[in-house]
């Protein structure tokens, strides 16, 4: 991948985040490669985040745990 | 009585268990989907064969791995799978449930109960696709496998781990074979499997039933899908099935497998090979539906010892369209078994039930596996046929016969008799001695014509009643002695003589119902 390429994350947050959680999240996800953030808001999730950095997804969604723990009970 | 904290704890247990870090998962997003097969932007790692995860909870088989897109089919929820869904990669090939806990049960082929008792606990599962045993895991196949049917085991016989094909039009007793096969399997330590692709489901019906009422489930495990069923679900049917005989051949057991039948299979590969866009071939098949067989097959197999020495054995069916075997899979799957029961629907409506062209059909490893005493008096069996169906052919032409031919050919005509066999009525290899030394000795020219039936019957029935020692007697991995024949001979010949008295028809014994059908079918004829 070319350095000058612009790979865009995108973030996916149940509400507004405090400055201190959105920077934690620009750390991670520079530390994979990317020099854009893209933010949403979608409430359905609620809570926790969601990182799309191009194919891969790092779900961290309380929807998707709450979804995991009932598929294992 | 439900101990309702331990539920509680067990619940809570599993939660914190479920509590799992940040997952990293590999998605894409469809782009198409139509007729159940979706196209994937995206999941840039996912491999050949891998099993995706739709938004949803559906499941998907990543089958077409492009530049710019990943072709998948679905196994469940093709309706409801939309575009701009989510597809997530697992990592992970299709499994099949596997265990004891199959057995006496019918399955999808995933695994899932599909007959309305409990669930199946869940247990080991196996790769669906796994690599057939090597050459030097391999030993030869020397052990019979018994079908119980006269016509197979005394001229094709059928070792354990050999792959026997079943060929024939339809509606020329194909299945009654299988089935037969597995009803004879009782008390024979083989556990059966009985893979139903792309059939009716009420002709399935109907073979559960069979299974049910002659106690044959308990050994036996159906893993279906029915013509109804999603394309790619008969698609993995077999390998399901064959996933599921490989537990038990590496446990050391015996399994015969039935797949009924790869012409569907290729059908339904068909299907998804076109609607994937793959390039087709011969009678639109895809250019790998050879491969889709022979290495489905290649994993029937006898182990050697040193793995447990359990064994696979495959019978495959296929239909044929106006007795074409020279047809794309019909070739196919000829070429890559042990050997073919060809069946044809002339003899069937004939009345030669099983109607198998013994010219035709061949097993070409089975014969060293065969009992030592069917071996010995089986070999001229073949010959005499042969002999017998040339004569037959030109006699249709002329009138005046000698004595000789017509010797010959009245016996022919009884040897085939003796090869009849109802439905449901499995010889033990003693009942086939029995039968085959009549049918080769002198005797037989006592019998009445087409009464052969009746009279064999009877004089198994005669046999086990009144001449139990001399049955006893007969060791079938032994050559049977010159005496013994004798002894054997004189039985039949006994009964032969005072049944005849009766005058020349029926027998006096109480035969079994298919015999006494038969006996009625033939009267009418006789006068």
């Amino acid at each position: 991948m070319k350095s000058s390429e612009k790979v865009t994350a995108k973030v996916t947050l149940a509400m507004r985040a405090e400055e201190d959680t959105l920077h934690k999240i620009a750390e991670f996800v520079e530390s994979r490669g990317c020099n854009n953030i893209r933010y949403t808001i979608d409430p359905a999730i609620l809570g926790g985040v969601i990182i799309q950095i191009g194919d891969t997804i790092y779900d961290g969604s309380v929807r998707t745990r709450l979804e995991t723990v009932r598929r294992s009970v | 009585m439900i101990d309702v904290n331990a539920i509680g704890n067990d619940i809570r247990d599993k939660i914190a268990r479920a509590r799992v870090s940040i997952d990293e998962r590999v998605c894409g997003k469809i782009v198409y989907s139509g007729d159940g097969v979706i196209r994937i932007s995206g999941l840039h790692d996912v491999k050949y064969n891998e099993l995706l995860e739709v938004h949803g909870g559906y499941r998907a088989l990543a089958l077409n791995l492009e530049e710019s897109s990943v072709g998948a089919v679905l196994l469940s929820g093709s309706e409801e799978v939309r575009y701009g869904d989510l597809v997530y990669s697992t990592g992970e090939t299709v499994h099949m449930r596997v265990g004891e806990a199959l057995l006496g049960r019918v399955v999808d082929p995933l695994g899932q109960a599909l007959d309305g008792m409990e669930e199946i606990a869940a247990g080991e599962t196996r790769p669906i696709e796994f690599p057939a045993p090597s050459i030097m895991d391999r030993d030869k196949v020397n052990k019979p496998l018994q079908t119980g049917i006269l016509a197979i085991d005394s001229m094709i016989p059928i070792g354990r781990g050999q792959r026997e094909l079943i060929i024939g039009d339809r509606q020329t007793g194909k299945t009654a074979i299988a089935v037969d096969t597995i009803l004879n399997q009782k008390n024979e330590d083989v556990i059966c499997i009985y893979v139903s692709i792309g059939q009716k489901a009420s002709s399935l019906a109907k073979i559960l039933q069979t299974l049910r009422n002659a106690g044959a489930m308990e050994y036996t495990c159906v893993v279906c899908a029915t013509a109804d069923d999603a394309v790619p679900l008969q698609y993995i049917a077999p390998y399901s099935g064959c996933a599921l005989a490989e537990y038990f051949m590496y446990k050391g057991k015996d399994v015969l497998i039935v797949y009924d039948d790869l012409s569907k299979h290729a059908v339904a590969y068909r299907t998804m090979s076109l609607l994937l866009k793959r390039p087709s071939g011969r009678e639109a098949y895809p250019g790998d539906v050879f491969y889709l067989h022979s290495r489905l097959l290649e994993r029937a197999a006898k182990l050697s010892p040193a793995l447990g020495g359990g064994s696979i054995t495959a019978l495959p069916i296929v239909e044929t369209l106006a007795g074409d075997i020279s047809a794309y899979i019909p070739t196919n799957v000829i070429s890559i078994t042990d050997g073919q029961i060809y069946l044809e629907s002339e003899l069937f409506n004939s009345g030669v039930r099983p109607a198998v062209n013994v010219g035709l059909s061949v097993s070409r490893v089975g014969g060293s596996a065969q009992r030592a005493a069917i071996r010995q008096i089986s070999g001229q069996l073949r010959v005499n046929l042969a002999q017998y169906r040339e004569l037959a052919i030109f006699v249709q032409f002329g009138s005046d016969l000698d004595a000789e031919t017509q010797k010959t050919l009245s016996r022919g005509v009884k040897m085939t008799d003796t090869l009849k066999q109802p439905q449901y009525l499995n010889y033990s290899v003693r009942d086939m001695i029995v039968l085959l030394l009549v049918s080769e000795s002198d005797l037989i020219d006592k019998i009445p014509p087409k009464k052969v039936t009746a009279y064999n019957a009877g004089l198994l029935d005669y046999m086990r009643a009144n001449h139990a020692d001399v049955f006893e007697a007969i060791d079938p991995d032994k050559k049977v002695s010159e005496e013994l024949r004798q002894k054997i001979l004189a039985v039949a010949d006994e009964y032969v003589s005072c049944s005849i008295g009766d005058d020349g028809a029926e027998p006096h014994v109480d035969l079994p119902v298919g015999a006494a059908e038969e006996a009625g079918a033939a009267a009418p004829e006789a006068e």
